[in-house]
């Protein structure tokens, strides 16, 4: 739920509270701490250094941050990456940031660069993949560095095709892949449904040919840059049996969702879509007109078994101003035959609706009539009467 | 459990009749539900769409770089907490990105509208899940 992490992230960060008129009109990713393009491009530097270091600190292990921190030249930059050496609970890097004096000062761009250090440091904890804590870091900079960022994420970390070789873990998925190859939406949200660890874990097992197939429906290029690293580390991470497992939870989700796509429909399913939508719309809009005493009297008088085929035929705001316009005893009997009804047919629900039209005409109109002069009916009650008891 | 934070329920604070504007919304980001259904993430991440919000645009796109729902929840709330924008504006900002992390997560179009239809108020929500649920939808 995004307000949890919006509260998460107001507690990490420290956000200042904003007391001037904010700009009106479509957010273009313009940022409250309101950097420069000049002092933008030097976040996004300092970024891909932060970035680059814990790629080095990733491969060659904590044993690199010495020749690392020597050679780092700026305090916050050279703070962060010393963080990395030990592992320091999340909720102490904010508090560490503090003691060092590199939070809370007056000038922006300051503020800006060490909440995006805190966050990278974070990351990098947490052992995210790289390319995560670049998006991370620079979505402090709002969208005009979101294309920079991505070509040099691709630069930096694209590999060429056929880097790491096929291994085959005996399963179901090529054959499911390769039969649901037209179906984009399934293959895509089963991805999303199963995550980036099952996914990776499932096609590690599988040829080239499914793993392309699978990327080329759900994955952008740092998508598949991010996929194959994945499969790199279930392959190293996991035994061919956790890989096979994967592999048969993966089928599994995938024939779940290629039976739902074409479960036949239930008869409730069928009769939903069969009714008229604009009788529906009309005869609940006349139970929401009426007023309380007019459709108290009416549905008072009406067959419980009358009631409960109407009810079929009214959004659920109408059912509720119907039921509550009765006594308890009286709504009881109405919902115990609405139980005991089946689906009516189109053709029975609209002369239910019509029978229920004329009621209320009867109710309303002046029991003595004056010779030549319109019933005095409002003009929308007038309508939806003349709507309901028109149809043929 | 829901957390609170006071200068989140400042900035998130609109009149009844701005929240109105979100039911049009709602059902934008529910085609968006259906087009992912059939076409696929990476598909729709690359359609340009002109009309298309730059938050949902760039959402898209980090959906299709396939970060873990944590991580994808992290960024999209430094997005929202760094923008400048308050009342409905980041309202409606917090319901895109909302239906980004229910696409994101592969939910079906009815659990999209149970996430989202709560932003526009208690009374509203029932009306919008009656306006745009199964049975009026697609």
């Amino acid at each position: 739920m995004i307000v949890n992490a919006l509260c998460r992230t107001y507690v990490f960060l420290h956000f200042p509270k904003k007391e001037e008129a904010p700009p009106k009109g479509d957010w273009q990713g313009e940022t409250l701490f309101g950097l420069g393009a000049r002092r933008t491009t030097s976040a996004l530097e300092m970024a891909k250094k932060f970035v680059s270091a814990v790629v080095e600190i990733q491969k060659g292990g904590k044993d690199k941050l010495p020749e690392i921190l020597q050679t780092e030249k700026k305090k916050s930059l050279r703070f962060s990456l010393s963080l990395l050496a030990s592992p320091l609970p999340f909720e102490k890097i904010a508090k560490a940031f503090a003691e060092a004096g590199l939070t809370g000062g007056d000038d922006g761009d300051e503020e800006c660069e060490n909440k995006m250090l805190m966050t990278g440091v974070r990351f990098a904890l947490k052992n995210a993949h790289p390319i995560v804590i670049m998006r991370a870091m620079t979505a402090f900079l709002g969208f005009s560095v979101f294309d920079a960022a991505e070509t040099w994420l691709i630069q930096r970390f694209g590999t060429k095709g056929g880097e790491w070789e096929e291994l085959i873990v005996p399963g179901e998925l090529p054959d499911l892949v390769a039969d649901l190859g037209g179906t984009a939406g399934i293959l895509s949200q089963a991805t999303r449904l199963a995550g980036p660890r099952l996914t990776a874990a499932a096609l590690a097992g599988c040829p080239k040919e499914t793993v392309e197939a699978m990327k080329g429906v759900s994955s952008n290029e740092l998508g598949c840059i991010l996929m194959d690293s994945e499969i790199i580390d279930a392959r190293t991470s996991l035994s061919s049996d956790e890989l096979a497992d994967a592999q048969d939870a993966f089928c599994a989700l995938l024939e779940s969702l290629k039976e739902s796509q074409h479960k036949p429909e239930t008869l409730e399913e069928e009769w939903g879509k069969a009714l008229d939508k604009n009788l529906v719309s009309d005869l609940s809009e006349l139970i929401m007109v009426l007023d309380d005493k007019s459709l108290h009297t009416i549905v008072m008088a009406l067959e419980p078994k009358l009631a409960a085929a109407l009810i079929q035929t009214m959004t659920s705001i109408a059912h509720d101003r119907l039921l509550s316009s009765v006594a308890q005893g009286r709504g009881k009997k109405i919902l115990n035959a609405l139980e005991a009804a089946s689906p009516l047919g189109t053709i029975e629900l609209t002369r239910n609706a019509q029978i229920f039209a004329q009621k209320v005409l009867s109710e309303l109109v002046p029991k003595v009539k004056s010779p030549g002069k319109a019933f005095p009916l409002p003009t929308k009650l007038r309508q939806l009467l003349t709507a309901i008891l028109s149809r043929e | 459990m829901i957390l609170w934070n006071a200068e989140l329920t400042r900035r998130l604070s609109c009149s009844e009749k701005e929240k109105t504007q979100l039911g049009p919304l709602i059902g934008g980001l529910l085609g968006l539900c259906d087009s992912a259904k059939v076409e696929g993430m990476k598909s729709i991440s690359q359609s340009e769409d002109p009309n298309r919000h730059p938050i949902v645009a760039y959402g898209l796109r980090l959906i299709a770089e396939g970060f873990s729902a944590e991580a994808l929840e992290e960024i999209l709330a430094i997005y929202l907490a760094t923008s400048t924008q308050t009342g409905y504006e980041f309202l409606s900002l917090c319901v895109r990105a909302e239906a980004l992390l229910s696409l994101a997560a592969g939910d079906p179009r009815e659990l999209l509208l149970r996430k989202l239809a709560p932003y526009a108020g208690a009374q509203a929500a029932t009306s919008l899940l009656d306006s745009l649920g199964p049975e009026n939808g697609q």
